[in-house]
C-alpha cells in the first residue's frame, strides 16, 4: 500500500506544479445558476458577450456550476437562458487573472426560449470536447433516445446500439459489447448506483424507463480513474427529477403500460426537512398481456418496474438525491392448465437498487460529494411439486463512497475519491439430493483514486490519474492492484481540432458466466477469489476529432486493448475439484471507431463506423487431451465491421422521423460438420447403449450429437436492417398526446439468428431461423 | 425444422413471428464422414460379470461407399500397469445397443467374458482403435475404487409408499454416481389411482455428483431427468415412494471423468448436443470405466419371504 500511496502523492504535486506553470492573465467567470427556491438549474447556457456577440460560453452542470475561463480582461455582458426561465443578463467586468463569481437566480417563465434545449446539449458536447483528454464519451438525450427506431418502446439501453465502438449480436438481446471487451464488462450506473443485470425478458429489453431518464452518456473507452470495477465501459444513467412543476405522464406500448409523475413537496414539508426544495418523480410498469389475456387464458408472464428519484436542496446549494430501482420478471408456470403444462414452475429476477446521495458545491467549482448505495441481483426458480430442487442466483454489493472535485484555478482540477464496496454471491442448482453447481462467497473491495487536469485553453490538456484497488476475497486473498492513467490532448486549428491520446490500465473482480453465444440469458455472477481470477486490460487509445463550423462534429479513435484473467464455464470440471468451474484466459481487441454528427439543422443525426477485431484464449474443455490445449476464438461479438446510420428529420404533417439503418458484418459461430447418433449408457435391465438425448420431436426418441469445426470458425451472412419511427406530439388543453409508430426491419432482411445443421436428414440440409422479421409496433404516451 | 434449441432461444423463438423467422433450407453437399466410438468398461459385483462393448458407428448420413467396414477394425485395451490386453471382437448389434434411429448403423465389440475377470478397480486402462483404414483412436481411464452399498444387495422388501435412503462407501476418484432404476408394474399398481403410465418398465435416472455423494433418496429422487418428459402426475406420486405390487430394479454405478465429460455434454451448439470427447485421433468418441452395483426392491406389504430394505424409522410414513 505504501507504494499506491506514494504513487497517489503524484499526480496532486503536478497539479502544483500545472498550477504554477500557467501563466494566466486572462480572467475567469464563474458560479452558480439556480431557481427561486434555491434548486440548481441544470444545463442553463451562460454566455459572455460584447454587444450582441457571444465571445464564449458554457453550460451549467448538475449543481448549477458554471466556468468560462481564458477571458480577456474587459468589460461584458452575461447572459444566462435555460428552458423554462426568463432570460437573465448582467454586466461584469474581467480583470487582469481575476475570477468572478456569480450568483444567478433565475425567474421561473411561461415563454419557452426557443432552442435553447438544443443549444445547450450542443454546448455541453462542446464543453466535453474542450474539457475531457481521455475519455471516449458520447451523449444520449432523451430526445435521442425516443426518436431512436426500436421495438415496442424507447430503451435507453438499446438505444446505445448505435453509438460507436458498440456491437450488439442478436435482435433479441440488449447485451452490448463495447471495443471488444464482453457484456459483463459494461459497468451499468443508474444515477451512480450499479445495476448488474439491466435487463427483462432474458435481455430483450432492458430496465430503464425512458419516461424517467434525463440523459444516457457512455463511456466507450479512456474513462478517469474516478471509475474502477469494470473494464470495458461505464453506462451512465441519470434520471430526471423535474423542474419541480407536478406532471403526470402515461403511455402504453406493445410491451408494458407505464406511468410517471413528478412534482415539488410541498415549501412546509421540505422546510420541515430543512430544505428550501424537493423534487420528486417516480415512475411504475408493467406489461399487460398477462392482465388483458386472462379470460382467455394464462398468459405465464409479466415484469414490473418501479424507479423513483427524490432530489432536495439547502439553502446553501447542497443537493441530496435518494434514488430508488426495483425491477421483477416473473415467469409463473404453476398456474397453467396441467395439461398444456404439466410442469410447474415459479420462476422470477430481477434487481434492486437503493442509493443515497449528498453533493456540496464547493466554491469557484467542484464539488464534496458522499454517496451510499445497496444494489442487488437475483434469480430464483421453485418447482412447487419437488422441493428437492433449487436453483438460486444472486450478487448484492454495498458501497459508501466520497469523491472531492477541486478546481485550483482555471487551467489545473483534481479530483480524490476513496471508496469501500462489500460483495457477496451465492449461487446454487440442487436436484435430486445432488448439487449440480453452484458455489458463493464474498469480497471487500477498497479503491482510492486521484485524478488532475492540466490544460492550456485551445492548446494542450493534460489529464494525469491513479487508482488503487485492493481487494480481498473468501475464498480467496488480498490481492492490490495500482492502475494508472494518463491522457493526452492537443489542440489544433484555433481550438477546433484535437490530436489525443490516452492510456491507463482497468481492474475487475467480478464476472458474469451467462453464456453470451445464447441470445437470451440470465447473468450467473461470481467474484474474483479462488474460483476465477480478476481481469487486468492495459488500453491504449489515439484519435482525433473536431468540429467543423457549429454543425458538424467528427471523431476517429484508435484502441488497442488486453483483457487478462476473463473467464468462461468449464464444461469438463471435475466434480471432485469445487475450484476449477471456471476457466481463465485472456483476450485482446484492437479496432477504430469514426464517428460523423450534424448537430444542428432540420435533420441531425450521426453516422457511426466501428471496425473491431477482437479474441479470446482459454484451455480448449472439448478436447481429450490432458492437459488440454489453448484455443484462440473470435468471440461471438466480434463484429468486425459495423455502421450505423442514424437520422432525426421533420416528417410529412407535423410528424417527427427518426431513421436508422445497420450494416454489420458477419458475427462468428461454431459450424456443425457433422452428427452423430446420441447414445447413453444404461445399466438396468441387463445394460445397453441406448439412443437418447434431446429432441423437440416428440415422434422421435432421440437427438444427435455433433461434429464441430474450430470454434468461432465460420460467420453468419452479413447484418443489415432499416427502422423507421414517426412520433407527433398533440397538445391539447389538459397536456399533450403523442402517438409513435416504429417499424422494425423495413425490408423484411432475414438475419440469420441461427443455422441447424440437420445431417440426420436426407439429403442433409441446412436450415435456420432470423432474427426479427419486419415489426411495426405502436404506442401511445399522454403527458398531464 | 427440427427442433435443436435450448430453453432460452426457444423463448427467442417463442417471440418471433410464427413461421415468419425460418430461414430457407440449404442442401448440404458435403456431409463428413466420422467415426465414433463408444467404449464401456463395467467392473461389476461379481467379477465373472465384469464387461467391455464398444459401439462403432459413424456420422449419420456419410458417404460410406470406398470406406473400410467398421467391422474390420482392431479393438485392444492395454494395461501400462500389468496384465494381459484384452481384444475386442466384432459380436451381434443387440449386444451393445438397445435402440437406436432407423438410418444408425454400428459395429459392436465385446471382450472374451473369460478374460474381463482379471480387470480391477483403480486400474490404469488405454485404448487403441485401429481402423481398417490405417486411422487410429485412442484414449485412457483409470477404472474407479471399488465401493459397496449399505446393507443392500440382492432383493429386498420394501413397505409401499416409502422413500428410502441409499447408501453407499465412497468410490475414490469416480467423478460421479449414475443412479438408474428400472419399476415394473406401475401401469396397474397407479390405475386405481386414477394415474395412467404408459411405459412398463419405467426407467429414470438420478445422478450424485462427486465422489463424496454417497446417497440418494430411492425413488423420490430418481427421475430428475425425466421430469420434463414423464407425466407430472406420476412424477410426483413416486415422490411419496413405490405403490404396492412393484418392482424396481436399482443400479448404482460409480463413473470416471471420461464418462461424465461425454454424458454432460459441453458448449451450447444450435445444430446438436456438444460432447466432450476422451478419445482423439481418427474419430471421436469416449473410453469410459465404470463400477457398478445392483439390487432389487419389492414393494410389497409384510410378511414377505424376502428380507426388508434398511429403512430408517424416519423415512417411513
Amino acid at each position: 500500500m505504501g507504494r499506491a500511496l506514494a504513487a497517489l502523492a503524484l499526480p496532486l504535486a503536478l497539479t502544483s506544479v500545472g498550477a504554477a506553470a500557467a501563466g494566466a492573465q486572462a480572467g475567469t467567470v464563474q458560479g452558480r445558476v439556480h431557481d427561486a427556491e434555491g434548486a440548481a438549474v441544470y444545463g442553463a447556457r451562460v454566455a459572455l458577450l460584447r454587444g450582441e456577440t457571444p465571445l464564449l460560453a458554457s453550460d451549467s452542470d448538475r449543481l448549477g456550476s458554471f466556468r468560462i475561463s481564458d477571458v480577456t480582461p474587459g468589460p461584458y455582458t452575461v447572459r444566462v437562458q435555460a428552458l423554462g426561465y426568463a432570460e437573465h443578463t448582467e454586466e461584469v467586468v474581467v480583470g487582469l487573472a481575476a475570477v468572478v463569481d456569480l450568483d444567478v437566480s433565475l425567474e421561473r417563465s411561461a415563454l419557452e426560449l426557443e432552442g435553447i434545449s438544443v443549444e445547450a446539449e450542443r454546448a455541453r458536447d462542446r464543453v466535453r470536447f474542450e474539457e475531457i483528454g481521455g475519455a471516449t464519451v458520447r451523449e444520449l438525450e432523451l430526445v435521442d433516445v425516443r426518436t431512436v427506431p426500436g421495438v415496442a418502446e424507447p430503451d435507453p439501453v438499446r438505444a446505445i446500439e448505435v453509438l460507436p465502438g458498440v456491437v450488439s449480436t442478436s435482435d433479441f438481446s440488449a447485451a452490448f459489447h463495447v471495443r471488444g471487451g464482453s457484456q459483463d464488462q459494461n459497468l451499468v450506473l443508474l444515477d451512480g448506483m450499479p445495476v448488474f443485470s439491466p435487463f427483462h425478458l432474458g435481455g430483450l429489453f432492458s430496465v430503464f424507463n425512458a419516461d424517467m431518464i434525463d440523459r444516457v452518456e457512455l463511456l466507450s473507452g479512456g474513462f478517469p480513474a474516478e471509475h474502477g470495477g469494470r473494464v470495458s465501459s461505464v453506462l451512465r444513467i441519470e434520471s430526471d427529477p423535474g423542474d419541480g412543476d407536478f406532471a403526470a405522464d402515461g403511455a402504453v406500448s406493445l410491451l408494458a403500460t407505464r406511468a410517471a409523475v413528478g412534482g415539488r413537496l410541498p415549501s412546509g414539508v421540505s422546510g420541515a426537512l430543512g430544505l428550501t426544495d424537493v423534487r420528486y418523480r417516480a415512475s411504475a410498469r408493467r406489461s399487460y398481456f398477462d392482465v388483458v389475456l386472462k379470460p382467455a387464458f394464462e398468459f405465464p408472464y409479466h415484469l414490473t418496474d418501479l424507479q423513483s428519484i427524490v432530489e432536495g436542496w439547502t439553502a446553501r446549494g447542497d443537493r441530496i438525491a435518494l434514488s430508488a430501482y426495483t425491477g421483477r420478471d416473473v415467469f409463473d408456470l404453476t398456474r397453467l392448465d396441467a395439461e398444456d403444462f404439466p410442469l410447474r414452475v415459479d420462476w422470477d429476477w430481477g434487481n434492486d437498487a437503493l442509493g443515497l446521495r449528498w453533493t456540496r458545491p464547493r466554491r469557484g467549482g467542484g464539488s464534496w460529494d458522499l454517496r451510499a448505495n445497496v444494489s442487488r441481483f437475483g434469480t430464483g426458480l421453485v418447482f412447487p411439486d419437488f422441493a428437492d430442487t433449487q436453483l438460486e442466483s444472486g450478487i448484492r454489493q454495498v458501497q459508501v463512497r466520497a469523491d472531492l472535485d477541486m478546481r485550483p484555478s482555471a487551467r489545473t482540477g483534481a479530483q480524490l475519491g476513496a471508496s469501500v464496496e462489500r460483495l457477496s454471491y451465492d449461487n446454487l442448482l440442487t436436484t435430486g439430493g445432488t448439487d449440480f453447481g453452484g458455489g458463493s462467497g464474498d469480497g471487500w473491495l477498497l479503491g482510492a483514486y486521484a485524478q488532475t487536469r492540466w490544460s492550456a485553453p485551445a492548446a494542450w490538456l493534460v489529464e494525469l490519474g491513479l487508482r488503487a484497488d485492493a481487494y480481498g476475497a473468501d475464498p480467496g486473498a488480498w490481492v492490490g492492484e495500482v492502475a494508472p492513467r494518463l491522457a493526452v490532448k492537443r489542440f489544433v486549428a484555433g481550438g477546433d481540432v484535437a490530436l489525443k491520446v490516452a492510456a491507463g490500465r482497468y481492474t475487475q473482480f467480478l464476472h458474469s458466466l451467462r453464456d453470451e453465444e445464447l441470445p437470451l440469458g440470465l447473468d450467473l455472477w461470481v467474484l474474483a477469489g479462488d474460483r476465477a481470477p480478476h481481469t487486468v486490460s492495459d488500453q491504449l487509445q489515439v484519435g482525433i476529432e473536431g468540429y467543423r463550423d457549429v454543425r458538424w462534429y467528427w471523431s476517429v479513435e484508435g484502441y488497442v486493448r488486453s483483457f487478462d484473467g476473463v473467464v468462461t464455464l468449464n464444461a469438463a470440471d471435475d466434480p471432485n475439484d469445487d475450484l476449477d468451474d471456471i476457466l481463465a484466459g485472456d483476450g485482446r481487441s484492437y479496432g477504430l471507431d469514426v464517428l460523423l454528427r450534424r448537430e444542428t439543422g432540420p435533420v441531425s443525426g450521426w453516422m457511426a463506423l466501428s471496425l473491431l477485431r477482437a479474441d479470446r484464449t482459454f484451455a480448449d474443455p472439448l478436447s481429450p487431451s490432458l492437459p488440454p490445449p489453448e484455443v484462440t476464438y473470435p468471440p461471438i461479438f466480434d463484429r468486425r465491421v459495423d455502421l450505423d446510420l442514424v437520422l432525426r428529420y421533420p416528417a410529412p404533417w407535423g410528424w417527427e422521423g427518426g431513421v436508422r439503418w445497420n450494416l454489420g458484418s458477419g458475427i462468428p459461430y461454431t459450424r456443425a460438420l457433422g452428427s452423430y447418433g446420441y447414445y447413453q449408457m444404461r445399466y438396468v435391465e441387463g445394460g445397453a447403449l441406448e439412443w437418447t438425448g434431446d429432441d423437440d420431436d416428440s415422434d422421435v426418441a432421440g437427438g444427435y450429437g455433433v461434429v464441430l469445426a474450430d470454434r468461432n470458425s465460420s460467420r453468419y451472412p452479413v447484418y443489415h436492417r432499416l427502422d423507421l419511427s414517426f412520433r407527433r406530439t398533440f397538445e391539447k388543453s389538459w397536456g399533450a398526446l403523442t402517438p409513435y409508430l416504429n417499424l422494425v426491419n423495413v425490408y423484411n432482411r432475414r438475419n440469420v439468428l441461427f443455422y441447424f445443421f440437420e445431417y440426420d436428414r436426407t439429403p442433409a440440409v441446412r436450415s435456420g431461423v432470423s432474427m426479427f422479421p419486419v415489426l411495426p409496433t405502436i404506442g401511445l404516451e399522454v403527458r398531464f | 425444422m427440427r427442433g435443436r434449441l435450448g430453453a432460452a432461444p426457444a423463448l427467442a423463438m417463442a417471440a418471433c413471428v410464427s413461421g415468419a423467422c425460418e430461414l430457407e433450407e440449404i442442401t448440404l453437399v458435403e456431409v463428413e464422414a466420422v467415426v465414433v466410438a463408444e467404449i464401456y468398461v463395467n467392473l461389476a459385483s461379481d467379477p465373472e460379470r465384469n464387461e467391455v462393448r464398444a459401439f462403432l458407428h459413424r456420422t449419420v448420413g456419410s458417404d460410406t461407399a470406398g470406406l473400410a467396414p467398421l467391422s474390420a477394425a482392431r479393438i485392444t485395451i492395454l494395461r501400462p500397469d500389468g496384465g494381459a490386453a484384452l481384444r475386442l471382437a466384432e459380436n451381434p448389434l443387440g449386444d451393445c445397443v438397445g435402440s437406436s434411429p432407423e438410418q444408425e448403423v454400428g459395429v459392436c465389440f465385446l471382450a472374451d467374458p473369460s478374460e474381463t475377470p482379471t480387470l480391477r478397480h483403480g486400474e490404469l486402462l488405454e485404448v487403441q482403435v485401429e481402423l481398417a483404414d490405417g486411422g487410429r483412436l485412442s484414449g485412457a481411464t483409470r477404472v474407479p475404487a471399488r465401493f459397496e452399498l449399505d446393507r443392500l444387495s440382492g432383493n429386498c422388501r420394501l413397505d409401499p409408499n416409502t422413500v428410502m435412503p441409499v447408501r453407499w462407501s465412497r468410490s475414490e476418484s469416480a467423478w460421479a454416481y449414475v443412479n438408474e432404476t428400472s419399476i415394473r408394474g406401475l401401469p396397474d399398481a397407479l390405475r386405481p389411482e386414477g394415474i395412467e403410465v404408459d411405459e412398463d418398465p419405467l426407467y429414470l435416472l438420478g445422478l450424485s455428483i462427486s465422489d463424496r455423494d454417497t446417497t440418494i433418496a430411492f425413488p423420490s429422487e430418481f427421475g430428475v431427468f425425466n421430469r420434463f418428459e414423464l407425466d407430472q402426475d406420476v412424477a410426483v406420486r413416486l415422490q411419496a415412494g413405490l405403490p404396492a405390487a412393484t418392482t424396481a430394479e436399482v443400479t448404482i454405478t460409480a463413473v470416471d471423468r471420461n464418462f461424465v465429460n461425454w454424458a454432460r455434454g459441453g458448449t451450447f451448439n444450435p445444430s446438436g448436443q456438444v460432447r466432450v470427447p476422451s478419445l482423439q485421433g481418427d474419430g471421436t468418441g469416449v473410453f469410459a470405466a465404470t463400477v457398478g452395483r445392483r439390487f432389487v426392491v419389492i414393494s410389497e406389504r409384510p410378511p414377505h419371504p424376502v428380507d426388508d430394505c434398511p429403512v430408517p424409522q424416519d423415512d417411513t410414513e
